[in-house]
């Protein structure tokens, strides 16, 4: 994985305080513990522009290959000057920017949202929360602690399952500082009696006041026993307001302010404090705390935000806004060694459970979560009679090791019993309301389409956020019917024709509503997938149709047969030929009935039974009824509903002894059951233009005829031989079973698509850009000249 | 972890030594220059100092990629070399090993342009006034064979203890430089050119370690099939662990010093 760092922050401030070192701890910790990874460091530039900085990051991204983008420092703008804050404010980079690259974030806290009045005006505010909308767009958010979680999900809200609480360890060089001897910082410090440190600032959340107060009056209490040492940065003014407060209190001592104190002095001051005493208000960490009981020194702290998770039972609560809570809290510690003694012992244990590498084992963890690819699959749930309605759902079980899938299921939901199935365990069943919100989410997005009227749900989705199309058919226009003219929409109809046809959609529709044109002469697929990446089509023929309508990335897919067994079972000892529905033209049966009457008169076999099964197209039963009735096949023939469920399907299967499928291949694309038989092991006689059977053995695993032969005699001669030969039939059960467990499995179908996937993935080339380099007059080589190519 | 020591046939059979030529994307040969770059690579990498917010000083860098490499590890680097005018003097420039600028630092693109600019800053220094301006900034200082062309051994040992007060607390230099085999007695001294015996280096070690730096050493020359070839002028062979420098045989050395 390469992983990139927004290092940004390195260039301010920040980078010498609390963010600064915990991104830099945090970055040796993965750098260091980890080899499997590439490391990778941008540093944006802000001056030239918003437009230079996106060109800059896009280039960097797409240079080094960047999967996992991490920003150390999501409120980067705030750790500018005033001045610089007013020049840059506008330079918030967007999620779109990153394309596909997972962005990562660390979240320290959401202070400013806690604190609103104290920190964000109507200057800051806008620019606040365009940090806060880029926080909520990453991938991963890692949290610091259950506090800032808890904040940024209820404050700004931040999608919690997308937040990883990381917390965070001990500065690398600390504990061996902590057990090394002292070097006199006390003395230097001016500090001269036992001592209650704090660390804190001037920012009011600091409570630095309220403590200083408690302080004093403890301390007068025991009888001026003690020093309160100050450890941090303060203004001379705030200096002169708090040494005030000692002298009024009468022991001017009282307190050593230290201003800035470097750390390995600090660690001294800690080792030799009596008392640690940090009452904050707020604190996204709170590393002060653990620092303290890692050097073996007592704790006082808030019960409140991150202090209390963090201190667990190994330091002493106090109120943080009562100041005599803070006093009798400190009064009772410091009068009680063997409290203190206990304190102390804990917090060295506490300490020791918070290490950068339990942190950097968390966001390696979470970087390979959200690298893996996701994608969505929507499709409608496979119709019990053979169809390819549906068959998309048999690769999503073979897609779980590329990619995180979601399935969408359109019109009618799952038969329960696939959701059972172990295969579908990795598989996440989603509502289809959801899809919208959750569409940009996704790599990869996978549609289903053919001519039934369940995929019009996938229309609209389609337009908006187009993806990969799996089509069953060349032609749409039956969906385009179904979805306006039997709605009576002739407006929509001519929209459809208008996106296919252009200027010539009207002459078009006047063609077709007089009949001039027939309906399979007028291809209309762009309006529904003329946005398509890719499009994975059932045959080779229909793969080469599609290209010849200008359609690109077109790959033809295998198509998937179940891997389940049918038992035979004889119906009443008949011999049945079947014929499976889909059925859009009664005239393409008619060979299969006119054959059936002189076999059925062969005497010294087994009756024959004719079945033709549904679904039927409107007026093609009635016009099977007719031919059954005029050729006097009553007692032989007949016509069945299309089964309601695939249990029902399957006894229809195994009381086959032949399938017979002369259905001609037009617009209705794929037709799937012969593909069925092949599977079953059912022998099976079809038009050549029906299963496209490519590959060694092709030739022994059905009957084929031939379209532009005499039909009828074609299919007489078939029906009779397999009828008379029952070990031409045994033999082209296995060879056609044998077939089909080689060629057209659901594994194969999933490779397919997974090519497509992987091939549309790939980027169009990127920019890229010509460095110049020349010599500045004062001798120092220079990079002067950027050139975008 | 790597100590101070010769160019070893051994080394180049070592893990280290393959990682070394992957990041510096250098194809495998028996060179005792490529051994230099992968020594100096490794005895930072070991050392934690490849990372981001690690400063860096170079001496000598001349166009060695090892300034492009430690700043794709995101190191700050300063690198350093003689100003034109003295490189052209010394030849340097004529034989294609000085740098003229930053695009000469990454020219093999081992660095991102942008991340170059922003971590790497050229300046010309001469090793043997080193500006007080560098001292206790850095965390790590190298060089690959430079201090033995500063103008004499005397030259050449105060270089090292100077350049140690470049370092923070903590930091580690590391630096290579020509090695004689042939004699611990005689060795070549020219204005361009020395070659440190065994007790020179010897003392460098023990006023380093006087001053309070840490060194570990091993002054073990291999016997393997390889070390018993010289390459001789114009030094186009491979292997290339030893050469005839006059009328000695010399090899490279490594030493890794460490502040404390």
């Amino acid at each position: 994985m390469n992983i990139a760092f927004d290092m940004f922050f390195a260039r301010t401030e920040a980078r010498r305080r609390g963010i600064g070192r915990y991104s830099h701890n945090l970055m040796h910790a993965m750098i260091t513990s980890d080899t499997e990874h590439s490391y990778f460091y941008f540093y944006p530039d802000l001056t030239k522009g918003l437009a230079a900085l996106k060109q800059q990051l896009q280039q960097f991204l797409h240079r080094n290959r960047i999967d996992v983008y991490h920003i150390m420092s999501p409120f980067y703008l705030f750790h500018l000057s005033p001045s610089q804050f007013e020049t840059y404010k506008n330079m918030m980079p967007e999620r779109s920017w990153f394309g596909t690259v997972r962005v990562a974030v660390t979240l320290y806290d959401v202070i400013p949202l806690v604190y609103e009045q104290q920190f964000l005006n109507d200057r800051i505010r806008p620019v606040y929360w365009e940090a806060i909308k880029l926080i909520r767009s990453c991938d991963a958010i890692f949290a610091i602690s259950e506090t800032t979680k808890q904040d940024a999900a209820r404050l700004a809200g931040i999608d919690p399952d997308k937040i990883t609480v990381i917390m965070a360890g001990l500065d690398p060089g600390f504990e061996a500082a902590a057990a090394s001897p002292s070097k006199g910082a006390a003395n230097y410090y001016g500090i001269m009696r036992p001592y209650v440190m704090c660390t804190g600032g001037s920012d009011p959340r600091k409570n630095t006041a309220a403590l200083i107060d408690a302080f004093l009056s403890v301390n007068k209490r025991l009888k001026n026993t003690y020093q309160l040492v100050v450890a941090c940065s303060m203004s001379e003014e705030e200096k002169a307001i708090y040494r005030g407060r000692a002298s009024v209190g009468g022991d001017p001592n009282a307190l050593v302010l230290t201003g800035y104190v470097p750390d390995s002095e600090l660690i001294e001051l800690y080792k030799g404090a009596k008392l640690f005493a940090f009452p904050s208000l707020y604190e996204g960490f709170g590393l002060p705390v653990l620092e303290a009981m890692a050097c073996g020194t007592p704790v006082l702290t808030s019960n409140s935000s991150s202090l209390r998770e963090i201190s667990g039972d190994a330091a002493c609560l106090v109120h943080p806004e009562s100041t005599e809570d803070i006093a009798e809290k400190m009064v009772l510690l410091l009068s009680q060694p063997e409290l203190l003694k206990k304190l102390s012992q804990r917090g060295l244990k506490q300490a020791a459970r918070f290490t950068w590498s339990k942190a950097s084992r968390l966001v390696l963890d979470t970087y390979e979560a959200i690298v893996r690819r996701k994608l969505a699959v929507v499709a409608p749930a496979a119709a019990p009679y053979p169809s390819p309605i549906g068959l998309l759902l048999q690769a999503a079980p073979y897609l779980v090791n590329d990619f995180d899938v979601d399935v969408y299921m359109i019109g009618e939901n799952a038969p329960a019993e696939r959701d059972e199935t172990e295969e579908w365990e990795d598989v996440r069943r989603c509502e289809l309301g959801q899809f919208e919100q959750r569409a940009l989410s996704y790599d990869h997005i996978l549609y289903e389409f053919g001519n039934d009227t369940r995929y019009l749900a996938a229309v609209p989705l389609m337009r908006r956020f187009p993806g990969v199309v799996v089509l069953g058919s060349n032609d749409l226009h039956d969906l385009a019917i179904k979805s306006t003219l039997e709605r009576n929409r002739l407006d929509l109809y001519y929209q459809v024709l208008e996106s296919e046809y252009g200027r010539t959609a009207h002459q078009r529709l006047d063609d077709l509503l007089s009949g001039r044109t027939k309906r399979s002469e007028v291809t209309v697929n762009r309006h529904y997938i003329g946005g398509a990446y890719g499009i994975v089509a059932y045959s080779e023929a229909q793969s080469r149709s599609l290209l010849a309508q200008g359609y690109r990335n077109v790959i033809a897919a295998p198509v998937p047969l179940p891997e389940t067994e049918l038992t035979r079972c004889d119906h009443r000892g008949d011999f049945v030929f079947t014929s499976f529905g889909p059925h859009s033209n009664a005239e393409d049966l008619f060979p299969m009935l006119d054959a059936l009457k002189p076999l059925i008169g062969l005497s010294g076999r087994r009756p024959i039974k004719c079945r033709i099964v549904g679904p039927f197209a409107e007026g093609v039963e009635e016009r099977l009824a007719d031919r059954i009735r005029l050729l006097s096949l009553a007692g032989s023939a007949e016509l069945r509903e299309a089964p309601a469920d695939s249990q029902a399907a399957a006894l229809l299967w195994k009381q086959t002894n032949a399938a017979v499928q002369l259905e001609q291949i037009s617009g209705s694309g794929l037709s799937y059951a012969p593909y069925l038989a092949l599977s079953y092991g059912v022998p099976l006689i079809a038009r050549e233009n029906v299963v496209e059977l490519n590959g060694p053995g092709e030739r022994m695993a059905a009957y084929l005829i031939r379209d532009d032969a005499n039909n009828d005699t074609l299919v007489l001669n078939a029906m009779l031989s397999l009828y008379r030969n029952e070990s031409l039939c045994q033999e082209l059960s296995r060879e056609a079973q044998a077939y089909a467990r080689r060629t057209f499995t659901p594994a194969a179908y999933a490779d397919a698509i997974r090519q497509s996937l992987v091939r549309m993935g790939i980027a169009a080339p990127e920019r890229s850009v010509v460095w110049q380099f020349s010599m500045a007059q004062n001798g120092v080589p220079r990079i002067t000249k950027i050139q975008t190519v | 972890m790597l100590i101070s020591k010769l160019c070893g046939e051994k080394d180049f059979l070592e893990p280290w030594f393959s990682r070394g030529c992957g990041e510096l994307r250098e194809s495998f040969r028996y060179h005792r220059k490529l051994w230099e770059w992968c020594y100096i690579f490794e005895a930072l990498r070991e050392r934690s100092m490849l990372y981001p917010f690690r400063r860096g000083l170079g001496f000598g860098v001349g166009k060695e990629p090892l300034t492009s490499v430690f700043a794709s590890h995101g190191c700050e680097i300063v690198a350093t070399d003689l100003d034109v005018a003295k490189a052209k003097e010394q030849g340097w420039v004529d034989t294609n090993q000085h740098a003229l600028n930053v695009a000469d630092l990454n020219e093999k693109g081992l660095c991102d342009p942008a991340l170059m600019e922003q971590l790497v800053t050229y300046e010309t220094v001469d090793m043997n006034r080193i500006p007080s301006r560098y001292h206790g900034k850095f965390d790590f200082t190298w060089s690959s064979c430079s201090f033995e062309h500063l103008g004499s051994i005397e030259k050449g040992k105060r270089f090292l203890l100077e350049q140690m007060k470049c370092l923070r607390s903590g930091g580690v230099a590391v630096h290579t430089t020509e090695y004689n085999l042939s004699s611990n007695e005689d060795t070549l001294e020219m204005e361009v050119l020395v070659i440190f015996r065994r007790k020179d280096i010897e003392e460098m070690v023990d006023s380093l370690r006087r001053d309070g730096y840490r060194v570990e050493i091993d002054y073990t020359a291999g016997n393997g099939q390889l070390e018993s070839v010289v390459d001789i002028p114009p030094f186009h062979f491979n292997p290339h662990l030893r050469l005839q420098l006059g009328q000695y045989v010399s090899t490279s050395i490594g030493l890794i010093i460490q502040k404390p």
